[in-house]
């Protein structure tokens, strides 16, 4: 009789604070989580090191562990930090003559890439990020395509050679290539790639038509050379760890998570997509919970140290961001649509010109919150959650921290109570927590509203080490009417790495305007979805794992915003492409109302993309029996004061053990529900119940 | 008024702001004009129901600035005939009343609240065309504000929620770009979306409360002011600028702004500017308010709500018939490019001028920043088939002044904008029948300075498979012969604005090589036509080349004071030329521009001490005070003017320029590009020493004969 063969699949995400593994028994969907602190200095380590402390809770040890894994999902911040630090690779930068500039002169914006608008202000405070490649790198070739993709003048390759020559004595890495027009007619840049990569083996090449077939040489170029910039780091770091872990074991495939949701064999990675992976995995987690869960609508919610996050998965399906700002950098590349503001646990409250504010400065994690008692004196949120009695200060990180609650009274009294609260320094401390609160559910309605929808229909999800302590204040703030703390909040982008697709998108700028003609539609797709055919086979995707799904930008002419619509595969119609111009003004007009459509301006096809998917095997999350809803009394573990706005005042509150949850249990608000990593809070009038999940689902008592 | 507790107060302004931000968002997405699409030449207000500011949107702060002005004339004009109800939004463009110039209109709409008038919100945004005699809006031989398009005042577009088609169609008959439509729905998206966000703001909080918390925001930006304004200096500062061309002519036309601070109150006063032209650079009484606030918010109040508070503790004399407050009818559609900037850059170096003497708010001076003084218009039918009018927008992308402690940033946007943007090249050439050859930072253009002015740019491109053959082509600028984008402390100016036109043969030739286009102006292997500041429309052939650039931005300190590293840096990276780094800041490079020699660059930079104030030269009296508090400018102490090197001007009641040594140089003593093509030899740098260090104190552009700029700074 066969033995099956007992498999994991893992999910390892690094980020800049901790370390998190999740690992699921594929057969018996046992779970298994480990959190540890993450060493900057020593990543690859830090892999080995979570699935040795994993191990022996399945009775493996990191080398049987490594070698029963069916997949090992990784998520790297190596190209975050790279970009936020501006610490990678040496780049040289192959352009057309007299656009040099371009990369530099980021279309005026660059300056105030992703700020908000109060920074925006601050003209003197305002700033373009270093460049990543330097003005002396930049090497101008003399050549010229037009709109139409006709040659106009030819490559000059002796300048492409002189370009070699100097980048090699500068000591150059990584070479990008970016001409006007590649995305059209590559045919220079591809000439440019081939003189390089002869002439200059061992340099990380990449070119803009390949990376970012986009119209827009700006973002196309920048996505290059960050490209370039991240490339040689990603590739080095993830030959290592492939060897690292194959030597320790690992039989199966290494995966890398990617800022699409998606991940992609190690060897296939691109690196500038595996920028800001993390905060997508935690939405493909919301997703997979939500699929399981039987929702349809979702916002995702994340509340960090620095900052919050937020995405919205709409009849199932989550969007992208057409255009992804990092460290004000301009990228065009696959990227789940997360939008953030400066507001997290750490986030620094002040009262600047008579107004309480909140963030964007953050204490970070050194010196951290004052109640940290590493020196910090400037009070943070985690301070005014001490204070008003959320957070324990004996159970924060499940005790690997003792916090001081005096010490971060004293901060709160100084720079807030004093200055507006008359010196008292709770009525201080929830005034933090109430601002913090409203400009986190004011970031999901504009995020819900702005794209057409009502927060009403949809249920939240709260991660991140503190979404679960102020999910009770954002979400019935922005008119929630139920939030799930998911058991596995601490660990969500390590869970989500897990349940990630093999994804690539792929798209191409080739503006037409309606009605098109649906042969060549049909040619643009066909080819397209050709290359991602060969790509995921190549990946050992079976036909039957596979999902193609079309998409087309669309505007007005001469706007500048597109709105992505989608359109079925297969030989297109005339009746097909009428429909989708149907269906982009619809759209349109849900958008920014009925007057609004103007069909005299005539519509344009911009981009045409292609999302391939390999779906990987669904793993069953375990279910558990469900108990009295009444013997949740077993889990309490005492009494304490806490403050609660709608009470104006501290009362007394029961306070669970997370560990003592069952499946089943109910409770009522006020509650306090300490989990390891997190705590939850419950607030008076809404109640809690632990599904079968063991996920805890706050109603909100929002009145329907 | 009962004070609103602070987490409220808190909670409702972030609202209000987001409502703002929201109404932008949804007038750039719908918009099809690339002046709004690509160039954010637009913004959104929100006012209280007498129509005074309360929260002005994200971009273009000129045109959020007007609304106010708009929304009162409707008040008084149409409360009886048609009459405001709820579902209302009305439109106007009329200058006189409260636009900008013709082409800035502005939709607005009354926001009701269980039958009472509540607030009100706006945009208003620059329209690819608006009728007159030329395309873009700009009318260059108007000789009346007629003669410059549609002139709307308050008029009602939608009807209880019912767009007009007899006033919609009116406006589309007299433009001539269809997109107008497209971009006057824009406008209504963006009101509607802030009606329906205040109307539910009202429902959660309660009108009462919201109302409230918006006249407290007034009060307490007032109150704010009032005290910032108390920590600064007691004084009077001078700032001057000049329009070079009128449309018709090199004719000279002065802005020149006195302001006064005392106490918590600051002043303007523009009397001594030019009487009105009767060409369109003038600009009208509205648009002298956008343009002397611009400063006032970026500089003063970058960290308070902008709004109505501000203007409570500010006067303005600017006496009726001047360029910078013209009379009916004369003309003013390039008061946006001309008039408004002019007084927004004035008021900025006095502005600047003054937080430079304040010890607790120095770090808030700048150099000037550039603003958009020239405009290339197009108008015609594109590779597409469709007619359109547009302005090439690179130049909304120049040159940043400079901060007392770095650079200012180069192509950074400009004064009157907090988000910039331009363009790219091939989204230009995809809409538009036109082909560039390069689009770059101009070497040298960054004002010179211990901190230099951000670097400008420059473009050129030629009209390329236009259908029609060509296409129409007219052009308006200021600051050709004479740099607007002044230096502070010693800082001096940016570049100046070049237009040239080269030969379409060129092209041809081009076509026909095959090979090389041209990547600067230096390898333009034809000779250029140097074109005046200001142009009427004339139709442009295929393959004719355009080139221009715009200004630099204004540089802080005296550039002999730069570190030298810091200039070498410059030089690589082709934003300093060697002349400039040897000539202006005394460094001496290498051959191969690796490296400077410190000794030399020492040596260098005595002889040019030594030059300045032509007397023999104590070294000992160069060398940088014991004292490391002191700024690296003149600064106050008790009442007495002070260089850090010991040397006292005297009180400061009596200004210190009397006491200074003064040099009067051509302008292309601040670099190249400094007028040099346009110079009919008018102006003149002044250039103001210490007697004692000769260190750079200020540097003053003046027509000659024009009066010196005396501040008188009183503690």
């Amino acid at each position: 009789m066969e033995v099956k063969q007992l498999t994991y699949s893992v999910g390892i995400d690094i980020g800049g604070t901790f370390t998190d593994l999740f690992m699921i028994d594929d057969e018996t969907g046992k779970l298994f989580v480990s959190k540890t602190p993450t060493t900057p200095s020593m990543l690859k380590e830090g892999v080995l090191a979570a699935a040795g402390l994993a191990a022996p809770q399945a009775g493996e040890k990191a080398r049987s562990l490594l070698e029963k894994a069916s997949k090992l999902v990784h998520g790297t911040t190596v190209s975050s930090n790279a970009i936020f630090m501006t610490k990678g690779a040496k780049v040289g930068f192959i352009t057309t003559a007299g656009f040099g500039d371009q990369i530099m002169i980021m279309r005026g914006y660059g300056r105030v890439a992703g700020l908000s608008l109060l920074e925006r202000r601050h003209f003197r405070k305002t700033d373009k990020p270093p460049p990543l490649v330097s003005r002396e790198n930049i090497m101008e070739v003399h050549e010229r395509i037009d709109r139409d993709g006709k040659v106009l003048a030819n490559l000059e390759e002796k300048e492409v050679m002189e370009a070699v020559r100097r980048f090699k004595a500068e000591r150059i890495e990584a070479v990008a290539i970016g001409t006007l027009w590649s995305f059209r007619n590559p045919v220079n840049e591809k000439r440019i790639k081939e003189i390089v990569t002869k002439s200059f083996p061992g340099a990380f090449v990449s070119t803009s038509h390949e990376l970012s077939p986009l119209i827009g040489e700006y973002e196309r170029f920048q996505t290059t050379v960050a490209n370039a910039f991240v490339g040689p780091l990603i590739r080095d770091y993830l030959d290592e760890l492939s060897e690292t872990l194959t030597k320790n074991g690992l039989k199966s495939p290494l995966f890398i998570l990617q800022a699409s949701g998606g991940v992609a064999p190690a060897e296939d990675t691109i690196p500038v997509n595996t920028i800001e992976s993390g905060p997508a995995a935690g939405v493909i987690a919301a997703k997979f919970l939500a699929d399981l869960m039987g929702i349809r609508n979702v916002i995702a919610t994340d509340v960090g140290g620095t900052t919050f996050k937020v995405s919205i998965i709409y009849d199932g399906a989550w969007s992208y961001l057409r255009e992804f700002i990092v460290n004000q950098y301009s990228l065009r590349v696959p990227a789940v649509d997360v939008s953030s503001i400066g507001t997290g646990g750490g986030s620094i409250a002040s009262v600047r010109l008579g107004r309480l504010r909140i963030g964007p400065e953050s204490a970070g994690a050194d010196p951290g919150p004052a109640c940290y008692g590493r020196g910090g004196t400037k009070p943070t949120v985690t301070d005014a959650d001490v204070i008003l009695g959320y957070v324990n200060p004996d159970n924060f990180l499940g005790g690997r921290i003792k916090l001081n609650r005096a010490l971060a009274e004293k901060a709160v009294k100084a720079e807030v109570g004093d200055v507006l609260f008359g010196g008292n320094v709770v009525k201080a401390a929830a005034g933090i927590r109430y601002v913090m609160d409203n400009m986190m559910a004011d970031l999901i309605r504009k995020c819900s509203i702005q794209r057409g929808y009502d927060p009403k229909e949809f249920v939240l999800m709260a991660y991140g080490g503190a979404g679960p302590t102020h999910v009770s204040g954002y979400a019935s703030e922005a008119e929630i009417r139920e939030a799930i703390v998911p058991e596995l909040a601490t660990v969500f982008s390590a869970f989500g790495a897990v349940v990630c697709d093999i994804h690539h998108s792929l798209k191409i700028s080739d503006p037409r305007p309606a009605p098109a003609d649906p042969d060549v539609v049909s040619g643009i797709f066909e080819q397209t979805e050709t290359k991602a055919v060969e790509k995921l086979h190549s990946e050992g995707v079976l036909d039957e794992q596979m999902a193609l799904s079309r998409w087309v930008d669309m505007r007005y002419r001469r706007q500048v915003h597109q709105l992505t619509i989608p359109i079925g595969n297969g030989k297109l119609t005339t009746e097909d492409l009428a429909d989708l111009v149907r269906r982009f003004e619809a759209q349109y007009q849900t958008l920014y109302g009925k007057d609004s459509a103007y069909a005299e301006a005539g519509v344009e096809l911009v981009t045409f993309g292609v999302d391939a998917y390999g779906r990987t095997k669904k793993i069953a999350l375990p279910k558990y029996p469900r108990s009295e809803a009444g013997q949740v009394r077993s889990a309490v573990k005492g009494k304490r004061d806490v403050y609660w706005m709608k009470l104006d005042s501290f009362a007394p509150t029961t306070v669970y053990d997370g560990t003592r949850m069952k499946a089943g249990y109910e409770f009522e608000g006020p509650a306090i529900v300490e989990h390891l990593g997190t705590t939850i809070v419950v607030d008076p009038d809404q109640r809690a119940r632990i599904d079968e999940h063991l996920n805890t689902v706050i109603d909100m008592g929002v009145s329907r | 008024m009962s004070k609103i507790d602070p987490v409220t107060y808190e909670i409702i302004l972030h609202k209000l702001m987001q409502v703002a931000e929201e109404m932008q968002i949804n007038y750039q997405r719908t918009s099809g004009s690339s002046l709004v699409v690509d160039s954010n030449d637009a913004n959104v207000s929100v006012m209280l129901p007498n129509g005074d500011l309360v929260i002005v949107g994200p971009y273009m702060i000129t045109q959020g600035n007007v609304i106010p002005f708009m929304v009162r004339a409707a008040l008084e004009r149409c409360k009886d005939n048609p009459g405001i109800s709820e579902g209302d939004t009305f439109m106007c463009n009329d200058p006189y009343i409260g636009a900008t110039h013709q082409a800035d209109s502005g939709t607005f709409s009354p926001v009701f609240y269980e039958g009472k008038l509540r607030a009100w919100v706006g945009a208003s945004g620059h329209q690819a065309d608006i009728g007159g005699t030329d395309p873009g809006g700009f009318s260059m031989q108007a000789a009346d504000v007629h003669q410059e398009g549609i002139r709307m005042p308050p008029t009602k577009l939608v009807e209880k929620d019912v767009l007009r088609h007899d006033i919609f169609s009116w406006i589309l008959n007299s433009v001539r770009d269809p997109i107008v439509g497209l971009d006057i729905k824009a406008q209504l998206a963006a009101n509607n979306v802030g009606r329906k966000r205040l109307v539910a703001l009202f429902e959660k909080y309660g009108a009462d409360l919201v109302t409230q918390v918006m006249e407290e925001s007034l009060v307490k930006t007032r109150d704010e002011f009032a005290k910032r304004l108390e920590e600064l200096p007691d004084g009077e500062w001078w700032g001057r600028q000049y329009i070079d061309h009128d449309g018709r002519s090199p004719k000279i036309y002065q802005v020149v702004c006195k302001m006064t601070k005392k106490g918590d109150r600051l002043s303007f006063d523009f009397s001594k500017s030019s009487p009105q032209a009767n060409t369109f650079i003038n600009c009208s009484y509205s648009g002298l308010v956008a343009g002397l606030l611009t400063p006032v918010y970026i500089l003063l109040c970058p960290d308070m709500v902008w709004n109505q508070g501000i203007l409570q503790q500010v006067e303005i004399n600017a006496p009726e018939g001047t360029v910078c407050n013209c009379t009916y009818p004369a003309p003013c559609s390039m008061a946006t490019l001309s008039g408004i900037l002019m007084v927004a850059l004035a008021s900025f170096e006095c502005v600047s001028k003054m937080l430079n003497w304040s010890e607790k708010r120095r770090e808030e001076t700048m150099g000037l920043w550039m603003a958009p003084t020239v405009a290339p218009l197009h108008g015609g039918v594109n590779q597409h088939g469709y007619s359109f009018s547009m302005a090439e927008c690179s130049h909304f992308a120049g040159g940043g002044g400079a901060r007392i402690y770095r650079d200012g940033v180069n192509t950074a946007g400009f004064v009157n904008t907090t988000t910039p943007n331009i363009p790219n090249i091939e989204t230009t050439e995809q809409e538009y029948p036109i082909l560039y050859f390069f689009r770059k930072h101009v070497t040298d253009s960054g004002g010179p300075g211990m901190y230099r002015g951000g670097a400008t740019g420059e473009t050129c491109y030629a009209v390329y498979g236009a259908p029609e053959g060509g296409i129409e082509t007219g052009w308006a600028s200021t600051g050709c012969e004479v740099p607007n984008v002044m230096g502070i402390a010693g800082g001096m100016p940016g570049s100046t604005v070049r237009l040239i036109r080269f030969p379409k043969g060129y092209f041809t030739r081009l076509l026909s090589e095959r090979k090389m286009f041209p990547s600067s102006l230096e390898e333009m292997r034809a000779k250029g036509k140097v074109l005046p500041q200001k142009h009427k429309r004339t139709f442009f052939t295929n393959g004719s080349i355009l080139y221009h650039c715009w200004e630099g931005g204004g540089g802080y300190g005296d550039p002999i004071e730069r570190e030298p590293a810091l200039v070498l840096q410059d030089v690589r990276d082709g934003l300093v030329s060697p002349k400039a780094a040897n000539e202006i800041y005394g460094v001496v490079l290498n051959g191969d521009r690796s490296t400077f020699g410190r000794t030399e660059t020492a040596k260098k930079r005595l002889d040019i001490r030594k030059r300045r104030v032509k007397t023999t030269f104590k070294p000992s009296a160069v060398l940088r005070s014991a004292r490391d508090d002191l700024p690296n400018t003149l600064f106050l102490e008790d009442g007495q003017v002070k260089c850090p090197c010991g040397f006292t001007f005297g009180s400061g009641r009596e200004g210190y320029k009397r006491r200074a040594k003064v040099e009067v140089a051509s302008l292309n003593k601040a670099g190249r590009v400094r007028g040099e093509l346009y110079g009919r030899g008018r102006f003149e740098l002044r250039i103001y020493y210490c007697p004692r260090c000769a260190r750079q104190l200020e540097v003053e552009v003046a027509r000659k004969g024009d009066m010196v700029l005396d501040d008188r700074i009183v503690q």
